[in-house]
Parts: C-alpha cells; structure tokens; sequence
C-alpha cells in the first residue's frame, strides 16, 4: 500500500495525490490536520503498524508500505499553545515511526537537514565533487564590503527559508547594523537555471530559458525544457542524494557559458508541483514507482 | 588569536553545568567566555570556495542546547532572525577544525533518544519488552502495553500512568519493576558510572556507553541503563547531560572536558 502524508492544501502534496488518482493508483492520503484533531498511536522499536483515528475514519499505517511524506510542522501557526504543543506531540511520533520502519520512505527526517544551514550545505557539497559559488555568511560589515568588491554577489537566506534570491552591492549595505545578520551572500553564476530531480535512481532534469537571477521569483516556469544532463553530474546527484540518504530530491544548478554545472543547493523535499507540469506527469510517476506502485 | 576567547561557551548564563565549566576553564589561565545562541553566532564569518570551507575565529566551543531557549510570543521577524543565527552557529559549529563538544553534524543536534530509538538507530530490535508508544492520550496506550506502564509526557512530565494528565499526548513504555538503573557519563575516551555495582563492570556497560556515544557522533553523553539479573539495556542517551546525572561525577567530568577543550 502507498501512503501519501502531508496537507491537502500543500500545491505539492495535492499534485501527487491526484496525479496517483488519474493513474488508477491507489494512495492511502492522510491530512495531518485531520490527524491533529484525532487520536494517534505509533509502536515504535516493535514494528507493528501505526493507528490513526481521524475524525471520519480510522485506518492503519502497515510499516512495510510505501510512504510520500511532505510533513509541515504547523505548530507556529497555532495560537493555542495546546495545540502548538500537540502539533509537536504528532510529529515527534510519526518522525519516530517513519524512522523505525523498514517500508520506503520519501524522505526520512533528517535526510538533508543540513539544507537548513546553507554554508554548512554548500561546504557539504563542495565534498561531494560538485562546482560550488563561493559564499561568505557574517555580521562583519567589512567581510560583506570584501567580498562584494570582489565580483557579482546575490543574498539568500542562511537558513534556507523561501526567499527570492536578490543581487545586492555596496548600497544594500549602507547602515547595515550586525544585529540585523548575519547575512549570506553568494557569487552570482550567469548562466542557465536546471532543475535536476532525482527519484531513487532516476533523473529528470530541466532547464529555464531564462534571464533572471531567480527565475522561481518571476515564474517563469513556463520555459522549463526537459534535457540530458551531463551523464557525470546526473551519476554524482543519484550517489550524493543516497549518500545523504535522499530517495527523493530537487537539484539547482547554475550552468554557465562554458557548460561547467555550478550546484546551488539540493532540496530534500522539493517543490516538483510546477515542473511536474511541463513533463507530463514524470516525476509523479517516478515517485510512485519508487514506492511500489506497479502499472507507472 | 587576539580578540577572541581561548574558549567560548555557548549555553544559557543559567545553564548550571556551563558556568561551572566556565570557572573551571578560567580557573586553568585560560579566556573563556559564555554567550547565548544569536550572540555566540554574530562572532563567526565562514567562507566557503574552491578551497573548502573556512571559520573565523576557529576557537574551541562547548555547546548546550540551553543557549536557544523557546522563544514564546516571538514575532515572526525574531523569529527569523533567531533562525539565521542558528544556521549560522550550526555551520560554525559544525565545519571549525577546534574541538567542539557536542559538534552538531549533517543534523543540527541530537540531545536525547529513548530506548526504542537508540534500537532502531543502532540496527538493534529490542522487541515488543521494549517498545515504545507514541499516544495522543495515555488512554490509548491501554490494552497495547502491559503494565506496569509509564510515561513521559509533552512537558517532560515522568510518572506512571494514572498520573499522566488524561488529554495530553505522550510517550510511554512497560517498566521493569526489578530492574535497577546505571548512568555512565562519557567525556571522549573517559567513562564514569554512577554506581559502584559489581554488575556495571560485569556488563561492560563504560566501554559500550563508549561506544554508543561515539556511534552517535557524542564527545560528552550520558547513557542511562535499565539493568536486570543477565542483560542491560539502554535506556536513553543524552548529549545533554544534566547536573542530577553527574552529581557523582563532576568533578572528573568537568576535567574532562577542560582537557579536551583545552589541550
């Protein structure tokens, strides 16, 4: 059996579940608000199936399943703090189950947690083999001042929060206080925006024919083109993504005019709604094959 | 390296065990200094390029989950900005060539696991005896458990059953009422038991606390064993050991860890 758990109102989570439906595939799909408003029992360390009494119904979760996980942690949305608290008390159960279970996983927590800390990510992924723009993250006015004297730059967030990536020079600067970082800034890579997902050991890459520094900030989704990555990059994305214990994952990459592939990050639990879209279904497809569906 | 401390404490200025390793450090002629969280996270820059990641200052660092207390009723901005640091401190923390105790990994930390997950995690399956459930309310652990069942609830709450509040979610396991309980407390190399009972050393259990903190990437852990007449099992490792778990131990403990931190 295949178990979808996430939101329904994650675009995401919603895409996979209706891309099984028009498949003929059959998904368990629990909402975890659903499961917050019900009672909950996960055995761990005997591995015996988890038991979720949902407000409509009840079901089980066998552990030898195949399991789509995009678990968002709602707690800080909550301004019960009881039920920030439950928020916490279902995750930490499932988190600990999920774990414990020897049935196929997309993803584990903790598969790709270090995406969380973004020169912690890159100095990882620099020792992985991949072409890496140099980043300094600080508070330190001067350190800022030297290294965007020393080329382009753009600015992301440290912790990996969706933000759009932005240029930036001198002028953003001015005034800058350290209690307002630190900050992280990135050499900017000119070039083409690929979007490599991969699916155990499955490759489906993507390029943007666009111009922007962040083409998701403009959504120009619309010029997403499947293509053949260079066959050394797609082999070193499937090791690294099972080295890091990723079944599922979304690689960024810059590729600049003299075809080298700068990596920018990799996403444990990607967004694949919109590139799904423009490749007729092939990652969700891929995505159910992976956890035991038999006719995709 | 001028300006910067010898070694930098990043915990809460309550945090009883970090002001004592504080004096202790001091004690030995060395700078030390004890920072929070965002504060310990504005000192560091880290580079990362073509020659591989670089942290300054490189210092070495003694880190308690105390430094990044909840932050109740914070805006969304602080919290963002309490994100960043953190982010920040944990690519410090983690990339940094000084010794750091605990040095946070490819996961930001890990300061306890209970006994079903220390199985699962060390390939180990102890069994329904020692399995765990994660409830919604005590009640549904009824039937599923045998008793004598107790648990810990969402606010650390320890007691047996009947004595958990009825509404709120918890984790909860059978209790052997025979067993007695050993707290071995690592610092690297070093063990400490709490007990001087014959069966600790018979067990083995220092060297296999030894070597469960170090399969857990822990410098200093404390493991807590529940033990019978012929088997000992762990019940719960912390990177977080608390002064109650060292109280036999502390002297040697925060020598240890001046050792280490200042070789």
């Amino acid at each position: 059996m295949i178990y979808a758990l996430g939101l329904m109102s994650d675009g995401t989570f919603a895409r996979f579940t209706e891309q099984a439906a028009t498949r003929g595939i059959d998904v368990v799909v629990v909402d975890l608000r659903d499961a917050l408003d019900g009672e909950w029992v996960f055995p761990v360390g005997c591995g015996g199936a988890a038991q979720l009494h949902l407000p409509e119904r009840s079901l089980d979760l066998q552990p030898d399943g195949g399991f789509f996980c995009r678990i968002i942690n709602l707690a800080s949305t909550e301004s019960d703090p009881q039920r920030a608290r439950r928020w916490q008390a279902l995750l930490a159960g499932l988190f600990a189950w999920i774990n414990d279970i020897p049935g196929r996983v997309i993803n584990r927590r903790e598969a790709g947690d270090h995406n969380a800390s973004k020169p912690l990510h890159e100095a990882l992924l620099l020792q992985h083999g991949f072409s890496v723009p140099e980043s300094v993250t600080t508070c330190d006015l001067t350190e800022i001042t030297a290294f965007l004297r020393e080329g382009r730059t753009v600015s992301k967030t440290v912790c990996g929060v969706r933000a759009d990536t932005m240029e930036v020079t001198d002028a953003d600067f001015a005034g800058f206080e350290p209690a307002a970082g630190p900050v992280h800034l990135q050499r900017l890579i000119e070039g083409t925006d690929a979007r490599i997902h991969v699916i155990d050991n499955e490759v489906i890459a993507q390029r943007v024919a666009a111009s922007d520094i962040d083409y998701r900030a403009v959504e120009a989704y619309d010029g997403l083109t499947t293509f053949d990555p260079d066959p050394a990059i797609a082999d070193r994305t499937v090791c690294t993504s099972k080295a890091m214990g990723l079944v599922f994952a979304g690689w960024d990459f810059k590729i600049d005019a003299a075809g080298r592939y700068w990596c920018l990050e990799v996403n444990p639990m990607p967004g694949y709604g919109v590139y799904d879209r423009r490749c007729g279904g092939a990652i969700s497809a891929a995505l159910l094959r992976t956890l035991g569906a038999v006719s995709c | 390296m001028p300006g910067h401390p010898d070694v930098l404490i990043v915990a809460s200025p309550r945090d009883e065990l970090a002001c004592q390793l504080h004096e202790a450090v001091s004690r030995r002629g060395r700078r030390c200094t004890l920072l929070d969280g965002p504060s310990a996270a504005r000192l560091f820059t880290i580079r990362v390029g073509e020659g591989g990641a670089h942290v300054s200052p490189d210092i070495p660092l003694f880190i308690r989950a105390s430094a990044w207390p909840r932050q109740e009723g914070a805006s969304e901005d602080e919290r963002f900005l309490r994100r960043e640091a953190y982010a920040t401190f944990w690519a410090a923390a983690a990339l940094c060539k000084s010794p750091v105790i605990n040095r946070p990994a490819g996961r930001s930390s890990m300061a306890r696991l209970t006994i079903s997950a220390i199985a699962s995690r060390m390939g180990l399956r102890p069994g329904d005896k020692h399995s765990e459930l994660y409830v919604s309310k005590p009640a549904m652990a009824l039937g599923r458990l045998d008793p004598p069942i107790w648990g810990e609830d969402i606010d650390f709450r320890t007691s047996e059953i009947s004595a958990l509040r009825p509404d709120v979610p918890a984790r909860l396991r059978t209790v052997d009422v025979d067993a007695r309980y050993e707290i071995v407390s690592i610092v690297g190399t070093r063990a400490f038991a709490a007990t001087d009972d014959p069966r600790t050393r018979r067990g083995g259990l220092p060297a296999r606390s030894r070597k469960m903190a170090a399969h857990f990437g822990l410098h200093f852990a404390s493991v807590t064993w529940m033990v019978n007449a012929d088997t000992a099992t762990p019940l719960r490792v912390s990177g977080e050991p608390s002064m109650a778990e060292l109280r036999t131990c502390r002297d040697a403990v925060l020598e240890g860890l001046c050792e280490d931190l200042c070789p």
